[in-house]
């Protein structure tokens, strides 16, 4: 029976990775609440947000982990990357210090995720464009040197945040569609059908054998 | 036909049966196979409590003998087992069909009682079969039945085909043995026609994300109960998952039935559909006749259009339309072919139709068309018929019934026969309550009932009748006065009282003679003996909102029948969906269960997340409390989950009690971490080798992870130091610089110590030992059970802070020598490398039954360790001299002393996992190399050894 439109077709599992401070659980927030989230606590551990989307008139449910940025949860927060179809990295356009680690943010989401994740720079906060400390040229720059899809955008204001989650899920979508993300592949971080989530860091998930419909 | 004596037949059946099986019915019948009917003998035989239906044939009539029958067919009366039967009025036999998955028997017995009995024996033997327990379990049924089935003639040709393959329409296809009463219900017995070329059943659904859930057709049907059924399965998850609970518990099977994410959408969506839709207004035609089993007259139009304009759907009903005895046993009807191609002749010259449907039971027939141009925006076609004929079961009263959904309102037609008589109006009333109730619409889970459609039409021979005088009504029929009339109508006096029957139907005022009864032919009320009176019998009524009657006709010039056709045209509001709206709507509610969903996911919180432990010390375990609050709206599952990479949740020296609960919505779970170093983490700490560093990682099911830092300071003790770096120290551990500890604690740390350096002196065994070894020496010699009771904890760790930091300098003489003796054990198994170096055990095992071998040996030690270990033997012969006293005995000393000094790298665990044969030779294993170690020891214990 192909899936009803309330239903969804699809999982994607995203990570939110980045420097503390950057924005990422107020970019999630933003996306699934569509509301700014102002005092926002550091996050300890992982958090998880939910929202179906449409992708070519496919019903795809995202499942999304934002992980703590404070360096010494690096170690743990690795465990996370597994399994991830999409990967959203951040840095805040008001931090130059923040843009400089993505490097090694990079290296690790190169490293412990499949060739096909689809990675996702997002330049954050920038509704402060007067505290700019980089620009958008050079992170423009970086994305495409490295293959990177790109947005600035802002939790605060909502500006662009919309865009970055739908075109890393188009962008799956498409690689789906022409064959070059393998759903039967362990870890492509795609299900064909909803499941619940299991314990992520025990990424031992069984490989979709289910295919694609389409 | 000869009909052989029952109880003889069942005899005879009997006698072909094992001692076990009996025979409680046999009857003659005549089986039909291709048309033909041909005598046979049904029987009902029970094994216990399985029963099965055998048919034979018989070799010569009458049947004289048990070999005259060759059995022919088995049935079992199982879950799969599918009976019906149908008893025309007008014929003497009783038609039964049996069928199972491999096999279907269509017989043919006279209506008489032994007939019923049989009947009911099948309906008793299907109950019995349910109540078995191991109902649901086929496979291990009726092995009894297997010799049967090889014995039977058709067991070969018949596996697998259906005798009514051929049949396009199989008109018991569909009925089955209803199981709460002895009737036989028909619960399709119409018949969807398939050769006109504009036939819309195959309509493509467009809209198809507002179908209704498409399951399984019966309700009780195991499959879903027992979840078998995979959609069902999915849409559980997906609602489990929106709720947030996990899978898996313990769930109710009947939870199966929550509705899912789709449901609620649903809900939602019609809640507000007045946002998202527009009614416009659709023409609709109704029009009814009873035929009289009459042919169809050269045109329809007369009825059939009534308006310049044409409508944009015809629903066309006809009652009798087939008098034939045939058409009782739902064969074709050559009528049938007519009617529909009169009807569809007669549609509006001036717009294309399509058929929606048609459905018929018996003489009862619906045809619906719609305009073409409707096609796209009509959905979810259904149809259904309920017999209320004789016996409440047969097809030549009823109704049939069909739904679909045009844009977005739900629109069902209704035509009925309903009883005859003047006087039967209560029978009338009963007809209609059975129609309602009955009406499936199956397609949709759980069906889908005539009284939950937006607007419903009810048009037909509902054979209502005017309770006047026939002369009066006769002379008001002459002057017009059809309000006089209609005032005694039985059905309008129903309507106007507002009584449950057709309760919140219509009607218009019939401003038109009655309809009923005509001498066919002509315009003459009835002109027989029985002299009916006339009567309103031809209704047209509807139900719902938005519906405006344009005309309400009867057609005297159609004079075929005795009774008029009428006619209705109606002005219906359907709601149109303006795409732009409905996905805004739609979109809206999306977003709000998207957000339901994340305030349903798990939420907690914990009030302290980084946990610091401070000036830990070799076993002296440090607690504290984290409280975890569940402040979601749904009970949480936690649990502490490992690290990639991780085999345990945690490092060794830390443990989190509960690490895995179940915490109700709003209340706390406290949850003790515990620092804990002993023999076994003590050593890498010391070196500097690994920090009291770690992260906790708490999961929620379906929820996010939390991280709980524990970090802390180790006192670093002369416990699980190595003797190469106590040996070096001079004065307690605690007063060593940490980065000279991590110095010394190097490997081969001894060959770079400058002996001529002042100071650089080394001890020849750990001043640790020797203070313990020394107080034992002196206090211990004469104590019973040393080493053997244990120490206390308080004394143990006074011990180790006398021994780490030199106060008091010896160890004070009130302590017990049992505290001091498991401290001395605890102090050499907590060695990184035993007395007896690691790399020295195999070899040591091996030498262990020659003297010259294992002295040879221990020379061979690193200095330290040999000075250590001669010095602990020397103390274990001082201990035994005074055996006496103390008690101890050298076998014990021996393979005690030996597991201490002795100790193998990766110790052989004895792992609950492991095979038993594994484990098995694991344990000898054990045993052989204790008695070496115990060996080699004796070497040491027994004599003075000179090296």
């Amino acid at each position: 029976m192909a899936a009803g439109p309330y239903n969804y077709s699809y999982i994607f599992k995203y990570i939110i990775i980045g420097d503390m401070g950057v924005g990422k659980s107020c970019l999630l927030h933003q996306f699934t609440e569509k509301k700014f989230m102002a005092d926002c606590p550091h996050t300890i551990g992982v958090e998880f947000g939910t929202r179906i989307i449409e992708v070519a008139s496919q019903k795809i449910k995202l499942q999304i982990w934002d992980t703590a940025g404070q360096e010494r949860f690096r170690a743990v927060t690795r465990s996370y990357y597994r399994g991830a179809a999409g990967a959203l990295m951040v840095y805040d356009i008001t931090r130059r210090s923040t843009y400089n680690h993505l490097s090694s943010w990079l290296t690790d989401a190169r490293n412990l995720t499949n060739p096909n994740t689809v990675i996702f720079l997002i330049g954050n906060k920038c509704d402060l464009d007067a505290q700019r400390d980089v620009t958008y040229e050079e992170a423009k720059q970086f994305a495409e040197e490295n293959g990177l899809m790109f947005l600035e955008c802002s939790a605060k204001t909502g500006e662009n945040v919309e865009d970055a989650f739908l075109d890393t899920a188009k962008k799956i979508y498409q690689n789906i569609q022409d064959g070059s993300l393998d759903l039967n592949a362990a870890e492509s971080g795609v299900q064909h059908k909803p499941a619940t989530p299991r314990n992520p860091i025990n990424t031992d998930q069984p490989p979709n054998k289910e295919g694609c419909a389409c | 036909m000869f009909y052989v004596q029952l109880m003889d037949i069942a005899k005879l059946v009997q006698k072909t049966l094992t001692p076990n099986e009996k025979c409680i019915q046999a009857i003659e019948c005549a089986r039909i196979l291709d048309g033909k009917r041909t005598l046979r003998y049904a029987a009902i035989v029970i094994n216990k409590q399985e029963h099965g239906v055998f048919i034979f044939t018989a070799l010569r009539v009458p049947c004289l003998q048990s070999s005259d029958l060759v059995l022919e067919s088995v049935i079992p009366i199982d879950g799969s087992m599918r009976c019906s039967a149908e008893a025309p009025s007008q014929q003497t036999e009783l038609r039964l069909s049996l069928r199972s998955p491999i096999i279907n028997v269509l017989i043919e017995m006279p209506k008489s009682d032994p007939s019923t009995l049989f009947l009911a024996e099948i309906k008793k033997a299907k109950d019995v079969y349910s109540q078995v327990p191991a109902f649901g379990e086929p496979a291990a049924i009726f092995p009894w039945l297997e010799k049967y089935k090889r014995q039977s003639t058709d067991f070969n040709q018949s596996s697998g085909e259906n005798p009514f393959a051929e049949d396009i329409f199989d008109p018991l296809k569909h009925m089955s043995l209803d199981g709460t009463n002895m009737h036989v219900v028909d619960t399709e017995s119409s018949r969807q026609t398939t050769w006109f070329q504009d036939d819309m059943s195959s309509l493509s659904s467009s809209y198809e994300h507002l179908k209704p859930a498409q399951k399984s057709r019966s309700r009780d049907s195991l499959d879903k109960i027992l979840g078998g059924d995979e959609d069902y399965t999915d849409s559980m998850e997906t609602l489990q998952w929106s709720l947030g609970i996990s899978s898996g518990n313990e769930l109710p099977i009947l939870g199966k039935t929550i509705s899912s994410r789709e449901k609620i959408v649903k809900k939602f969506l019609t809640d507000r559909e007045l946002e998202f839709t527009d009614q416009h207004s659709f023409r609709i035609y109704c029009g009814t006749w009873n035929v009289n089993g009459q042919s169809p007259p050269d045109s329809l139009h007369k009825w059939m259009v009534v308006d310049a304009e044409p409508p944009d759907i015809y629903v066309v009903g006809f009652q009798e339309l087939d008098l034939s005895k045939e058409a009782f046993i739902f064969t074709d009807s050559p009528k049938e072919v007519e009617w529909q191609k009169a009807v569809k002749a007669a549609l509006h010259p001036k717009a294309k139709y399509l058929k929606v449907k048609s459905i018929r039971l018996v003489g009862i027939m619906l045809i619906v068309y719609i305009q073409a141009k409707h096609k796209g925006f009509i959905k979810f076609i259904d149809s259904d018929s309920v017999p209320t004929g004789i016996m409440g079961i047969m097809g030549n009263k009823g109704g049939v019934s069909v739904r679909f959904t045009l844009h977005n309102t739900s629109l069902c037609f209704v035509t009925s026969h309903l009883a005859a008589h003047q006087d039967e109006y209560e029978r009338r009333n009963q007809d209609y309550k059975d129609i309602m109730s009955k009406t499936k619409f199956k397609d949709f889970s759980p069906p889908l009932e005539i009284s939950e459609h937006d607007i419903v039409f009810w048009i037909g021979d509902l054979n209502y009748r005017i309770d006047l005088p026939i002369d009066t009504v006769k002379s008001y029929i002459k002057k017009g006065a059809h309000k006089k009339l209609i005032l005694e109508d039985q059905l309008y006096r129903q309507l106007q009282a507002n009584s449950e029957i057709f309760r919140g139907f219509e009607e218009g005022f019939p401003n038109f003679d009655p309809t009923y009864k005509f001498d066919s032919g002509t315009d003459n009320y009835d002109s027989s003996e029985k002299n009916r009176v006339p009567a309103y019998c031809d209704r047209i009524l509807w139900r719902g909102p938005g519906v405006k009657q344009l005309r309400y006709d009867s057609h005297p010039q159609l004079k075929i029948s005795d009774h008029k056709p009428v006619s209705s045209l109606f002005d219906v509001g359907i709601r149109v969906l303006d795409d732009k709206r409905f996905k805004r709507v739609y979109e809206d509610i999306m977003k709000k269960l998207d957000r339901l969903e994340n305030d349903h996911l798990p939420q907690i919180k914990i009030d302290n997340t980084e946990l610091i432990f401070k000036d830990v010390k070799f076993v002296e375990p440090q607690v504290q409390v984290v409280t975890v609050a569940n402040v979601g709206q749904i009970p949480v599952e936690f649990e502490f989950i490992n690290k990639l990479d991780d085999q345990t949740y945690c490092r060794p020296w830390l443990k989190a009690t509960p690490c895995k609960s179940i915490i109700e919505a709003g209340v706390c779970c406290e949850v003790q971490i515990e620092v804990y170093v002993d023999k076994s983490t003590a050593a890498k700490l010391n070196s500097g080798e690994e920090k009291l560093e770690d992260i906790l990682v708490l999961h929620l099911t379906n929820g996010k992870d939390s991280f709980i830092t524990v970090s802390g300071n180790y006192m670093t003790s002369s416990f699980g130091s190595s003797i190469e770096a106590l040996i070096q120290m001079h004065g307690p551990i605690r007063e060593v610089p940490v980065a000279e500890l991590i110095e010394i604690e190097q490997p081969g740390s001894l060959s770079r110590v400058d002996i001529t350096k002042d100071g650089g002196r080394l001890y020849m065994v750990p001043k640790e030992i020797w203070k313990m070894v020394d107080f034992l020496h002196k206090y211990a010699m004469n104590k019973d059970e040393l080493f053997q009771q244990p120490g206390r904890n308080s004394e143990i760790q006074f011990i180790r802070d006398c021994l780490d930091t030199g106060r008091p300098e010896h160890i004070p003489d009130s302590l017990s020598v049992h505290s001091v003796a498991e401290a001395f054990l605890m102090f050499l198994e907590s060695l990184p490398q035993p007395v007896i170096p690691y790399e020295f055990y195999t070899k040591c095992l091996s030498t262990s039954n020659n003297l010259l071998l294992s002295k040879q040996l221990v020379t061979s030690l690193p200095g330290c360790h040999k000075n250590t270990f001669l010095y602990i033997c020397a103390f274990l012969r001082e201990l035994l001299k005074h055996s006496d006293k103390n008690g101890l005995d050298i076998k014990f000393l021996c393979s005690f002393f030996g597991e201490v000094m002795l100790r193998p790298q990766t110790p052989l665990f004895t792992t609950a996992s492991a095979k038993e044969a594994v484990v098995k030779e694991r344990r000898s294993k054990l045993r052989e190399e204790d008695a070496k170690k115990a060996a080699f020891m004796y070497h040491f214990l027994s004599n003075e050894i000179e090296l």
